[in-house]
């Protein structure tokens, strides 16, 4: 059990498996993640690399039967997570703890009036509240999130929504009864690089407003580096990197990290040739034995490809698992 | 609104010096509303393209940005024919396509290839790599079933994949290796320009930049001309030499890729440059860019983007502005800019 007040969150050696026909899927391979109160964390990886999987296992919603939680734990004000009723996880889901889908049109029911789905978050967490003050709740949320006209959107469908629209919708249920932990899901990749934006700017305001702790979840560096004050970096099921924002993009140290930094097109800074990771991430049915990332690494030697390296503390935050700094 | 339509001199110079692959002038597309399910009743029109007019030069890379709904994805739809404009030139080599009947598109595709957004959507999944690939060869008729074999493998190693992975289904290869599937099938049959449709947006940032570099490459390789649509600026930065913005189905700024970034005039481009956010903790972005692109349904009167802009003038929401070249080959749609 910790004893550190400061931590909201803290995942202990954390492992999921997918069991698919083909064989057992480590989608999330031993993670240690610690989230402090009122603090924004951006978790980075590539599509596979287990960033999503993590907020399933907090939230236990995994996709059944497939998915399993096989090890680790999950303290959550100093109470494990995995060791609650399901009933006690719907109590905390959409209270204490939340989550914002990745695809705003999708996250929806269609056949449901936004106003409905939003008071049903408030209505089953606050069960004496009456109707009336329900509604005027919901166009206060609304409001909160920047929907104009929020009196008159809560009697649309979801499809009368534009994308921007729909996911401050989302953000709206996700802090609709200031949860403390708040996990958005790529809330940006669908949208316009303007609204994109606008949203950004909102989830930065909310956090001030509410205090809640943030993860953002997302492969979109520039994002990360507009909100967050710390980066998780996730490689094929593994933390690779853990460092403060400003450190991470000034020092990155991992080499994953690096090539990640360099291979964003940056505007203004016209090159030839960008940089870019060789080769493709390892499949997780049987990941690499050594450093999962080292068949892709530049400066990998014989060592990288036998043994795991282990977590090495940089100083200030920053940690790193490669055998370069170990 | 005439906005988009480029004065007559600047095209006649601009063929002479180099030659224009493409040549688009005051091109439309409306498309017509109905309501009713029997008698469909004309309720308005969507005015997705409303007179544009650009030049692509040979072997060089047209990049168009703007937010979605903006028309880039329906100009790329009528240059290769998938939609018939209703309005307006498209010029091939100096010949009009938009005059082609079916039979003439069919021996000119071959021309004008395309690349899509989703590679997890644009590849049949019950086909194999080499049925993809080798389809426009056995529909073009090029050659033997051997030649086309060949010609497949030979193709794969270009877009540098293993050639002997010809038997392989999509489901096989990642989305950066998919992608590379449906650059090699548009490039099988030799085509001159390709239209690059939000190559990159569906894939992660350490494939991005293969891609990007491989799309480079071949440019320089195969001497093509390249049509990139994408709205994230900083792709089409690295990638183009001229660059066009759009804005409610107007071009709204059209310049070298160097000079967009450095002196941007209208507005809509300052203020989209100013919001993207950058990888960068140092540099944190304000929202520049408040609201939403209007209904282009009912789009606002005058100036398409005087809602949402910050130097708005009185006459800005009476009088569609005109397009003027303020330097040679840069071109912004903006009355604002003569005032300051």
């Amino acid at each position: 059990m910790n004893t550190n007040k400061k931590e909201l969150l803290k995942i202990e050696n954390l492992q999921t498996s997918f069991f698919t026909k083909k064989g057992e899927i480590k989608a999330v391979d031993g993670v240690d993640l610690t989230i402090e109160y009122g603090e924004t964390v951006g978790l980075v990886g590539e599509s596979g690399s287990g960033k999503s999987t993590i907020s399933l296992s907090i939230m236990q919603v995994l996709p059944q039967p497939a998915g399993k939680i096989t090890g680790g734990k999950v303290w959550f004000k100093g109470e494990n997570l995995l060791e609650k009723t399901k009933e006690d996880m719907r109590q905390l889901r959409g209270d204490r703890l939340s989550m914002i889908m990745q695809d705003p049109m999708v996250a929806m029911n269609p056949l449901l009036k936004v106003g409905y789905q939003l008071s049903e978050t408030l209505k089953y967490h606050n069960t004496k509240t009456v109707s009336t003050s329900l509604k005027d709740r919901c166009i206060a949320l609304l409001k909160r999130v920047k929907v104009p006209a929020p009196e008159s959107r809560i009697n649309d469908y979801p499809f009368q929504f534009s994308g921007g629209m729909s996911q401050r919708a989302l953000i709206a249920m996700g802090i609709a009864n200031n949860p403390e932990l708040l996990i958005a899901d790529e809330p940006t990749t669908a949208l316009d690089v303007t609204i994109a934006a606008q949203v950004l700017g909102l989830m930065k305001d909310v956090q001030k407003e509410t205090k809640a702790s943030i993860i953002l979840i997302t492969h979109d560096l520039a994002s990360i580096a507009q909100i967050c004050s710390r980066v998780v970096v996730m490689y094929a099921g593994r933390i690779v990197e853990k460092a403060p924002i400003n450190t991470f993009f000034k020092k990155p140290a991992h080499p994953y990290s690096v090539g990640l930094i360099r291979s964003v097109p940056v505007l203004g800074r016209k090159t030839d040739r960008l940089y870019s990771i060789t080769g493709q991430p390892p499949s997780l049915l049987n990941p690499p034995k050594g450093c999962r990332f080292a068949p892709r690494c530049e400066k990998a030697y014989e060592k990288c490809f036998q043994q795991y390296p282990p977590e090495t503390d940089l100083g200030g935050r920053h940690k790193v698992a490669c055998w370069l700094f170990a | 609104m005439h906005a988009g339509c480029l004065p007559k001199k600047i095209m006649k110079t601009k063929n002479m010096k180099n030659s224009a692959i493409i040549s688009v002038s005051n091109l439309k597309k409306y498309f017509s509303v109905t309501k009713g399910a029997f008698l469909k009743k004309n309720i308005g029109q969507v005015k997705a393209v409303d007179g544009v007019s650009f030049n692509i030069n040979r072997g060089e890379t047209f990049g168009l940005v703007g937010e979605s709904g903006c028309g880039k994805s329906t100009l790329a739809n009528m240059l290769l024919g998938l939609l018939e404009p209703t309005h307006g030139r498209i010029c091939f080599e100096g010949e009009d396509i938009t005059r082609f009947d079916k039979k003439a598109w069919f021996h000119f595709r071959r021309n004008i290839q395309a690349v899509f957004q989703d590679p997890f959507r644009s590849l049949n999944p019950r086909k194999k790599v080499k049925q993809i690939i080798g389809e426009p060869l056995i529909v073009h008729k090029v050659g033997s079933k051997k030649m086309i074999r060949e010609r497949v493998a030979e193709l794969l190693d270009l877009v540098g994949l293993d050639p002997n992975s010809l038997e392989s289904y999509p489901h096989e290869f990642s989305g950066g290796q998919r992608q590379r599937i449906a650059i090699a099938r548009a490039l099988s049959l030799e085509p001159k320009v390709i239209i690059l449709d939000e190559p990159v947006s569906a894939l992660d940032v350490s494939i991005q930049a293969q891609i990007l570099n491989l799309l480079i490459d071949l440019q320089k390789k195969l001497g093509l001309t390249y049509l990139i649509i994408s709205h994230d600026m900083a792709v089409v930065e690295h990638i183009s030499t001229n660059i066009g913005v759009m804005y409610l189905g107007n071009l709204v700024e059209l310049a070298p890729c160097e000079t967009l970034y450095r002196d941007a005039r209208h507005p809509y481009t300052r203020a989209l440059l100013a919001s993207i956010p950058v990888a960068d903790p140092e540099d944190i972005k304000s929202v520049h860019l408040e609201g939403e692109v209007p209904s282009p349904l009912n789009p606002p009167v005058g100036c398409a983007f005087h809602p949402r802009c910050d130097v708005c003038q009185q006459e800005c929401s009476v009088q569609p502005p005109r397009m003027v070249e303020v330097n040679p080959g840069h071109l912004v749609c903006c009355e604002n800019f003569f005032k300051r």
